[in-house]
């Protein structure tokens, strides 16, 4: 890096700002110096020959700025007033000695720096603008009064910042490190990491910071963690912990966060790790994945999972721990979601009624599917912009298309009105929100009216003013099971409170 | 804003439709599914099928607009895949609805002589195993993916069946 940074340094016209930052204290010029020949990294013609040989080996380039610095140091200011933007090598040296002097103060070396001759110093400022020295001569110069080291020497500006940060950090871990917002190596690092600050909650913060020098026995399992729920409803905690070492802390903030709050709730004795593996996939707006940016740790996310007091802390149970809450929790979004699970109680009867909703759900649109294809026999004009514009009640999270109870044991219709349910004789509900028609496949009445399909296709459409009477829905509800009937679709009329049965 | 039945036939639009997912959905779904069904009935007019293939088609192509209206989600992927793989097909059967029915009531009747957590272990897994077969791609998912992916599924299937309806009716009128 050091050859990196000499050879950009080499490469600097000089600009006229070089007088205004040239000063007669050498540590503050030399200070500024350095860092106005850091800012121009662009080639300079004339100088370029001269550091190409000197950036052959770094020593040499150390020893010409060693003497560059010398003869700069030594030297009075006035003399650069002389010297305009056309550049001299003379302004590059100097510079280069003016950092050499910067650092050179800084490590007890300025005896060997200022010890140059005042001769080269002068024949340096004596050179004309238009003519550069004559490389040799002022290599072999150079090369002659090698002196210091000057092992940290960069000509950065920024480095001896960084050094100096660097130095004040133990071999303890890079966490220390990342504290301190080191803007070159560790910007992007950290701003992956602040980002995912407000994410983990304290505790496994600190789990993080001790993990590194925790050995992690057979205590801590380790499974890998993916994307969240989309629909998960859980709010990431923000963190107390400043340390961004987060690369054992899971991505997956928001079915995390939940986690996070329980452990950290808990009372518990242990620590322990752990990733879960979850489904990927669930786009809808988290995408985050798992980044970890420490190098010597692992890029691996964990859930810092803390046992329960008088629990089992071996690692399978607390996953399998993590696991059920998991589950738990998608089970009450489900009862959400599917009508009539909130009066049932248990995962199994819950399941159940999931399961009949889903089949319920698969049949209608199987069922309204054959119905299109009916329908296309007849007409083909698809308006597509009267269709969306007409798709009344595409409903908000909260309305549902259900009927409440798959239990009811008659069709139902629904019209436009919102709010409107209408029971009829079997204390079936409409569903309030649905524009159209929909022929619910219930267990129909036992006794079917008899009445000719088209008679009741034509009547369907009409049911769609909510100014009808409830006799009216009756009869047309049975009229529309005549005319699924007719459809070739029978209505199994046993007395299961659940199950539709359609036999095409 | 969300769109609101104000009277017999007035309708409040919203002014993000983008934003709200349900309307994405139907949206999707519609500009899928229509040109669908225009291009058979093209088709259908032009060769005389029969009318069972042409419900086969129209029910495909009617899962298609639904796989592709939402893209998200896992159980869309694997539809997708099942009905580019065999187009012919039926892919929700109503036959083996009954037989699962028939079958999870009997075990419930059957003869609890183990712990109950055991069975409540059994039978929620029997559910489970229903539930995969009902959901597109279940198969190959564990409890916990099947559980958030049925959420998805079932808000899809609801949106799937109200602009279905919506279309049958303008169809019909």
């Amino acid at each position: 890096m050091d050859n990196e940074l000499f050879m950009n340094t080499a490469e600097f016209p000089p600009p006229p700002e070089m007088a205004t930052h040239f000063e007669p204290p050498p540590s503050s010029s030399s200070a500024m110096m350095l860092n106005w020949a850091l800012m121009d990294p662009n080639p300079h013609q004339d100088s370029s020959f001269l550091w190409e040989k000197s950036t052959e080996q770094q020593q040499q380039q150390q020893s010409i700025f060693d003497s560059a610095l010398s003869s700069l140091v030594s030297s009075p200011t006035p003399s650069n007033s002389n010297f305009s933007g056309g550049g001299g090598d003379g302004f590059l040296i100097r510079e280069l000695i003016g950092k050499l002097g910067n650092i050179g103060n800084n490590n007890n070396n300025s005896g060997e720096i200022y010890g140059t001759p005042m001769s080269r110093s002068a024949s340096c400022y004596a050179t004309p603008m238009s003519s550069p020295p004559p490389p040799t001569n002022t290599n072999s110069q150079m090369m002659m009064n090698r002196t210091t080291p000057l092992t940290e020497f960069s000509a950065d500006p920024g480095f001896a910042e960084r050094a100096a940060r660097f130095s004040c950090f133990g071999s303890r871990s890079f966490n220390g490190r990342t504290n301190t917002n080191l803007p070159i190596n560790n910007g992007n690092n950290i701003v992956n990491n602040s980002g995912k600050l407000t994410r983990v909650s304290s505790t496994p913060a600190l789990k993080a910071l001790i993990s590194p020098e925790v050995a992690p026995g057979g205590e801590f399992s380790r499974k890998r963690k993916s994307v969240p729920k989309g629909k998960s409803k859980e709010n990431p905690i923000s963190t107390a912990s400043p340390s961004p070492s987060f690369s054992k802390t899971a991505e997956k903030k928001e079915e995390w966060g939940g986690k996070g709050s329980k452990s950290s709730e808990e009372k518990g004795g242990k620590r322990r790790r752990e990733e879960e593996d979850e489904e990927e996939g669930e786009g809808e707006g988290e995408g985050n994945k798992n980044n970890n940016t420490k190098p010597p740790e692992p890029p691996k996310d964990y859930i810092h999972v803390r046992a329960r007091r008088g629990q089992a802390t071996d690692s399978h149970s607390l996953a399998e721990r993590v696991r059920r809450e998991k589950i738990g929790e998608r089970m009450k979004l489900l009862q959400d979601l599917v009508p009539g699970c909130n009066k049932v109680t248990g995962k199994a009867l819950m399941l159940d009624e999931i399961i009949n909703y889903v089949q319920s759900l698969q049949r209608q649109v199987e069922f309204l599917s054959m119905k299109l294809s009916s329908v296309n026999d007849t007409r083909l004009d698809f308006n597509v912009d009267a269709l969306v514009s007409k798709d009344v009640m595409i409903p908000s999270s909260n309305n549902r298309l259900h009927e409440e109870g798959l239990q009811s044991k008659s069709s139902s219709h629904h019209h436009q009105q919102q709010q409107l349910n209408i029971y009829n004789n079997n204390n079936s509900q409409l569903l309030p929100n649905i524009s159209s028609n929909n022929m619910m496949l219930q267990s129909p009445m036992n006794s079917l009216e008899t009445s000719t399909l088209a008679r009741s296709f034509t009547h369907l459409p009409t049911l769609t003013q909510f100014t009808d009477s409830i006799s009216q829905y009756q009869m047309f509800s049975e009229e529309d099971l005549q005319s699924i009937v007719g459809m070739g679709v029978a209505l199994n009329s046993n007395n299961e409170s659940q199950h539709m049965k359609i036999e095409l | 804003m969300e769109r609101q039945i104000i009277n017999k036939r007035k309708r409040v639009f919203s002014l993000q439709p983008n934003k709200n997912p349900n309307e994405l959905f139907a949206r999707r779904y519609v500009s899928h599914l229509v040109p669908a069904l225009k291009k058979i009935n093209m088709n259908k007019s032009s060769s005389k099928t029969n009318h069972q293939s042409f419900e086969k088609t129209v029910k495909h192509e009617v899962d298609m607009a639904f796989a592709l209206s939402a893209q998200e989600f896992a159980w869309s992927r694997f539809l997708q895949q099942k009905l580019l793989s065999s187009p012919h097909d039926d892919l929700i059967s109503t036959s083996s609805y009954p037989s699962e029915i028939l079958e999870r009531s009997s075990k419930k009747q059957g003869g609890e002589k183990h712990q109950d957590r055991d069975e409540e272990g059994g039978e929620i897994k029997k559910r489970l195993k229903e539930l995969q077969k009902l959901l597109p791609g279940g198969e190959e998912m564990n409890m916990e993916e099947i559980l958030s992916e049925i959420g998805s599924y079932i808000v899809c299937l609801e949106l799937q069946m109200i602009v279905l309806k919506s279309i049958v009716q303008d169809n019909t009128s």
